[in-house]
């Protein structure tokens, strides 16, 4: 029977259990709306919960409330104590010796803050500062705050540590970091998506170790949780760290498609949706697209500066470079590699350094203008000489070869090729020799 | 991950404190709207809800449920990433916590039957459907005796209507016409409860 052209509910609820499909109901908005509210029902009847015999009190527990009420006034005047405290220990981690009494759990929420602020624009800074934040959080006592709020503050402290570890290229010790954030976060008993967080950062550093097949794993994982606890954001990081495991398998076409959807998302953050637009035009230029690669870059470009991500818009524009270098615009490429290789030197993210004089050695050789190599080889090591970092020496003869290969005119795209692999091996391995070519 | 030849991944935005919302007395610009400042509001509000899923999805004794509770509301008032849905971050949350639960209790005494039905349907809207079944509970009680055991058996059971008519001692054809009125029944108790909600 059909009332004002709409199906009565007894031929709807006949319809949850027809295989075939209604023609009427797709074009009905309210039938369609009637059948799902019908199936909502339906399927929740088939759930446990529903049949549950057991009453519970509906009252809620005068202690609970203030319970929760203390401990979010306790935090906010930590937090507030801790505002006065956190630039004084930044300016001087040592004082936390003398100051036993700044050893709280703002302190370390206040440090991770500065962290959170500091991770794109001074990453060096915000690595020392995150291995400040775990001291703190490692000598915190315990028992001074409920159930496992520090344990977990730890976790955190030690995760985000990892971060910035894995940011600055020290793969190994982020490895560490992150095992020591696994242990901790597993200790608690709502922990599931911090886990899920430290999951993807893992996730990030396998791409970049080439342990794609665990990177996926985890990746998938971490998704799984932020889509039950309904974060959008943090979904699609996930997302875009497996579409990231695809570019380490040279699958661009697969990945091309995801960045693009998450780079068009507006529901996704500003700052995370740069970088899948960045993505998308990495993709592009590796399936030779360039026009559509340097369209996606530059609008990274502007969105990283709008965004105030000093460090990502260098790195988009060393991209850009690239696609130039692919397209035989060498002029152009090297007058943007130079402004980058300062770019990179002042935010002390030496393996860039390192990698962009490869790039700019290579446009001067295409230039025919090895004289140029050499000068860039020789302001290189002086950087290299200056800088205090584990593999200063490798980089050193590294460079000291490039210069003798332009001075002795031996110069060539393999050599430069083989350089670049060496620079991307030195943060991971960080004492490996440098092999003279035969 | 600072070769140009790979593809990089970033952190989403706050991988710290900056953005907690019941805690962020130092900056309150960053306070997510939709996080009210006062915890003990979220704990009246969410409480019913999340005594449910505790209690009656992962079977967790109420003596015990109340501090998982605590547990999920100190882990949502430390969480220093913008929460941007609540309801749903603290249901996951609890989920998280029952499952804690029981794992701590296998190690002194043996599990429940049926602790493999306690595991969370892995989609979006997992709160909706745990919102949906405690209100579905409700319009239950509302219903005559025999039109609950008819559903019980229909959908809970999954019973056939021929099964349904030899158990209620009655011809198929009226427990055909039975299952169809009691579902019609409890939508409309159901709506009617939703409705005195809102």
């Amino acid at each position: 029977m059909i009332i004002e052209q709409h199906y009565d509910d007894e031929v709807l609820i006949d319809l949850l259990e027809e295989a075939e499909e209604d023609t009427h109901v797709p074009v009905c908005d309210t039938c369609t709306g009637t059948l799902q509210s019908y199936r909502d029902l339906s399927s929740a009847l088939h759930d446990n919960s529903v049949w549950d015999e057991r009453e519970l009190s509906e009252t809620a527990k005068p202690e609970t409330t203030n319970f929760l009420r203390a401990f979010a006034d306790r935090t906010r005047a930590e937090d507030a104590a801790a505002s006065a405290i956190v630039p004084k220990l930044i300016a001087n981690p040592a004082l936390i010796d003398p100051h036993p009494e700044w050893r709280t759990a703002g302190v370390v929420r206040g440090l991770l803050a500065i962290v959170d602020d500091k991770n794109f624009t001074e990453p060096k800074v915000a690595a020392e500062i995150a291995a400040l934040a775990v001291r703190v959080a490692d000598s915190l006592e315990a028992g001074q705050y409920p159930f496992d709020t520090v344990t977990k503050l730890r976790g955190k402290a030690w995760r985000t540590h990892a971060h910035m570890l894995y940011y600055v290229g020290s793969y190994n010790e982020s490895i560490k970091a992150l095992d020591r954030a696994d242990d901790l976060l597993q200790a608690c008993s709502v922990s599931e998506y911090d886990l899920a967080r430290a999951q993807v950062v893992r996730a990030q550093l396998y791409n970049e170790l080439e342990r794609l097949d665990e990177a996926v794993t985890l990746a998938d994982s971490a998704s799984t949780t932020f889509r039950k606890f309904e974060d959008i954001d943090r979904e699609a990081l996930a997302e875009a760290t497996k579409a990231a495991s695809l570019v380490g398998a040279r699958r661009y076409g697969e990945a091309l498609p995801v960045f693009m959807r998450l780079g068009a998302d507006r529901r996704i953050a500003d700052k995370p949706r740069a970088f899948y637009i960045h993505n998308a035009a990495i993709c592009s230029r590796e399936l030779s697209r360039f026009e559509e690669s340097k369209s996606l870059f530059v609008q990274a470009v502007a969105e990283f500066e709008r965004l105030g991500l000093v460090s990502a818009r260098a790195r988009a524009r060393w991209h850009l470079a690239q696609v130039m270098l692919d397209e035989h615009h060498y002029e152009q490429s090297r007058a943007l590699l130079i402004e980058l290789r300062n770019d990179f030197e002042e935010l002390g993210m030496p393996q860039d350094v390192a990698l962009t004089c490869v790039d700019e050695a290579e446009a001067s050789l295409m230039l025919g203008q090895l004289a140029e190599v050499v000068r860039l080889c020789q302001r290189a090591m002086e950087y290299f000489s200056k800088a205090s970092i584990a593999y200063t020496q490798g980089a050193l003869t590294a460079l000291a070869y490039l210069k003798e290969a332009a001075e002795g005119r031996t110069l060539t795209k393999q050599t430069l090729g083989d350089l670049r692999s060496y620079f991307e091996l030195l943060p991971q391995q960080p004492h490996l020799l440098f092999a003279y070519p035969a | 991950m600072l070769d140009p030849n790979a593809a990089e991944v970033p952190p989403v935005v706050p991988e710290s404190l900056a953005e907690s919302g019941v805690l962020a007395g130092m900056d309150t610009s960053v306070v997510p709207h939709s996080q009210p400042a006062d915890v003990g509001v979220l704990y009246v509000q969410y409480r019913d809800l999340l005594l449910h899923v505790a209690c009656r999805k992962f079977r967790v004794p109420d003596s015990d449920a109340e501090n998982l509770m605590e547990e999920v509301f100190l882990a949502y008032m430390q969480t220093e990433a913008r929460v941007e849905n609540t309801k749903a971050w603290l249901v996951a949350a609890m989920c998280n916590a029952s499952r804690h639960y029981w794992r701590q209790q296998s190690r002194t005494e043996s599990l429940p039957d049926d602790i493999s039905d306690h595991s969370d349907p892995v989609s979006h809207g997992l709160a909706d459907h745990f919102a949906v079944t405690l209100t579905l509970r409700k319009a239950l009680r509302y219903l005559q005796p025999r039109c609950r055991e008819t559903l019980y058996l229909h959908y809970y059971e999954g019973r056939s209507a021929v099964d349904v008519a030899r158990e209620m001692d009655t011809t198929s054809r009226y427990a055909e016409k039975l299952i169809h009125n009691c579902l019609k029944r409890v939508r409309e108790i159901y709506f009617s409860i939703t409705a005195v909600k809102h």
